[in-house]
């Protein structure tokens, strides 16, 4: 139950599969679930739909949250999780291709914890996600997780 | 800060139609007195007259029933009829006769304040012989009446035609200038909502670019990075250096869409206006230039305290851009300089920002603010070619000017103005 799971959620496959290499080879070793759209995130976060049967109790470390989802985008999303009660405090980032300014300040209305522009360049995109790792899951002490 | 203001030249004279009628009422109201002055002159005349007429002719009644009498020398029968009929005539104040030798005969007199009393006398004769001299006052104030009653009806006609003469031509002038001027406003507002719905057009088009473009743009980049660092055992020289220039082409693409989406993004949008310090702007931009290339020694000379009017965040795209040119055009220059200051000329400003790298051909001065437009390969200076023109589109933004001045191999001058009230901008335009 110590396990640190990053929750992604990227409809680009090959985004998916950079992120995931961003990580492996910073040696972010934590169990990452990837949601493909905002229903799914939403799904299993509160342990409903293709995730029914999964113990909402269990939250993430870090929600990855892109904003160009189909179905419900990741602004949406991050909307839903702020309003229950189960997943108000998560710590959510918003990474994105987007630089528009109105996605940052609705990113940020909406609490989201931190807003980071996907860099083309891999290198580039490579070192944000190893800070991003060493950030969110070895500096940061998230939310106390509540007694059930 | 202030919004941008709608241009003086373009309001429409819209009230000046109430000074027209105003004129035309005025005009007619003079008309109508000098008609209703002649008119009732005229008829004042012929009332008088009528007056008069009957004066007459009473007179000569009255006299035709003394004749008798007076013959007979019945002076008693004639001082009675007079007194009698005097006293039956209300109009009638005063009534004498005097016999041919002056001896009163008869008098009637009435009270009366009236200032309208006609006068007449008579010589009462038979047979050419003068019998008496009658004198005859009457008040005519009744006639006087009516005449007032009569002027204060052309009085009310002539404020009532007026009036709505007034309120016709009122009409007419509303349709002439009002129905084209709401015409007009309605074209705008039109032009103006289909103006908002291709830039939000525009927005969306942009942010899908800035999405679709750049995501699988990182795709390549990252799974070329991916090929370089799992597979760099089994490709050779030149097989990594294909990937190389494949990361490199992203890069330089990943640029230009971000220049791309700046210009669309600086172009629109309101300006909003306030004062702007361009030379704290400048020492910042140059500080931060000479923070990421910490090993290069430029001279910069700024002019301090150049104050314009402007939109913070789009100036400093202009300041970004023109020294950052400047600074990049110096990178292969010897004892490189760079500075920022101000001409005054015919009661203007022009700032400008001068370096003394590579400079260019004025042979193709006209294309430097073209976008996509580049007088260097990315190989002598990185670009994208957007930059000038993005600064252009500013500053016209502004109402002002750009132009530059250069020589190959001995540097540039970009000059700009950001006064909107420049007569030579309307001229150039």
């Amino acid at each position: 139950m110590n396990k640190k799971i990053i929750l992604l959620v990227e409809d680009n496959p090959d985004d998916e599969a950079l992120t995931l290499r961003a990580l492996k080879k910073n040696n972010i070793l934590n169990e990452v679930v990837v949601a493909r759209d905002g229903v799914e995130a939403l799904d299993y976060l509160f342990g409903q739909g293709s995730y029914a049967g999964r113990d909402p109790e269990v939250l993430p470390e870090l929600v990855l949250l892109d904003i160009n989802l189909p179905k419900l985008n990741g602004l949406e999303v991050l909307e839903k999780i702020r309003a229950d009660p189960r997943t108000e405090l998560l710590p959510v980032v918003m990474l994105t291709t987007s630089n528009e300014e109105q996605d940052r300040i609705r990113s940020y209305h909406l609490r989201a914890n931190s807003f980071i522009r996907k860099p083309v360049d891999f290198v580039q995109f490579s070192e944000a996600i190893r800070q991003l790792g060493v950030y969110w899951l070895v500096l940061n002490q998230g939310p106390p997780k509540k007694q059930g | 800060m202030t919004t941008d203001q709608p241009d003086p030249e373009g309001k429409p004279e819209i009230f000046s139609y109430q000074r027209v009628i105003a004129g035309m009422l005025a005009v007619l109201l003079l008309v109508l007195g000098l008609t209703n002055y002649l008119l009732l002159g005229q008829q004042r005349q012929a009332q008088l007259q009528e007056v008069e007429t009957q004066l007459n002719y009473q007179l000569q009644a009255a006299t035709t029933f003394m004749i008798e009498p007076l013959l007979k020398y019945q002076f008693a029968d004639v001082e009675q009829f007079m007194q009698q009929w005097s006293a039956h005539h209300e109009d009638v104040l005063l009534f004498e006769a005097y016999s041919p030798t002056g001896h009163l005969l008869s008098r009637f007199v009435r009270d009366s304040d009236s200032p309208f009393i006609i006068t007449q006398q008579q010589q009462v004769t038979y047979q050419d012989q003068h019998l008496l001299t009658l004198t005859l006052s009457k008040d005519y104030r009744q006639a006087e009446i009516i005449l007032q009653e009569m002027r204060n009806r052309l009085l009310l006609i002539s404020l009532a035609i007026t009036a709505m003469l007034g309120l016709m031509l009122w009409l007419v002038f509303r349709y002439l200038a009002f129905v084209p001027l709401e015409r007009e406003i309605d074209k705008r507002r039109r032009a103006e909502l289909e103006l908002g719905a291709t830039n939000r057009e525009l927005d969306a088009f942009a942010y899908s670019i800035s999405h679709d473009l750049r995501a699988p743009l990182r795709g390549i980049d990252g799974f070329s990075q991916a090929l370089l660092e799992d597979y760099h055992d089994r490709l050779d020289d030149t097989g990594q250096d294909y990937l190389q220039r494949i990361r490199a082409g992203c890069g330089r693409m990943g640029n230009l869409i971000d220049d791309m989406l700046q210009l669309s993004r600086l172009s629109r949008g309101e300006i909003n206006w306030s004062r702007v310090d361009l030379s704290a702007m400048a020492e910042e931009i140059m500080a931060e230039l000479q923070k990421d290339a910490p090993e290069r020694k430029v001279k910069v000379v700024i002019e301090p305290g150049i104050q314009v009017l402007g939109d913070p965040v789009l100036l400093r795209a202009v300041m970004d851009n023109l020294l950052g040119n400047a600074w990049k055009f110096t990178g292969k220059t010897v004892n490189p300089e760079i500075s920022l200051g101000t001409i005054r000329e015919d009661q203007r400003t022009i700032c400008f920002v001068r370096d003394n790298g590579a400079g260019f051909d004025m042979t193709y001065a006209d294309k430097i603010f073209t976008a996509f437009q580049r007088l260097h390969s990315p190989k002598e200076f990185e670009g994208t070619g957007i930059g000038l023109a993005t600064v252009q589109r500013i500053i016209h933004r502004h109402g002002g000017l750009i132009w530059a001045e250069a020589k190959e191999q001995q540097g540039a001058t970009f000059y700009f103005t950001l006064d909107r009230h420049d007569p030579k901008w309307r001229a150039k335009t």
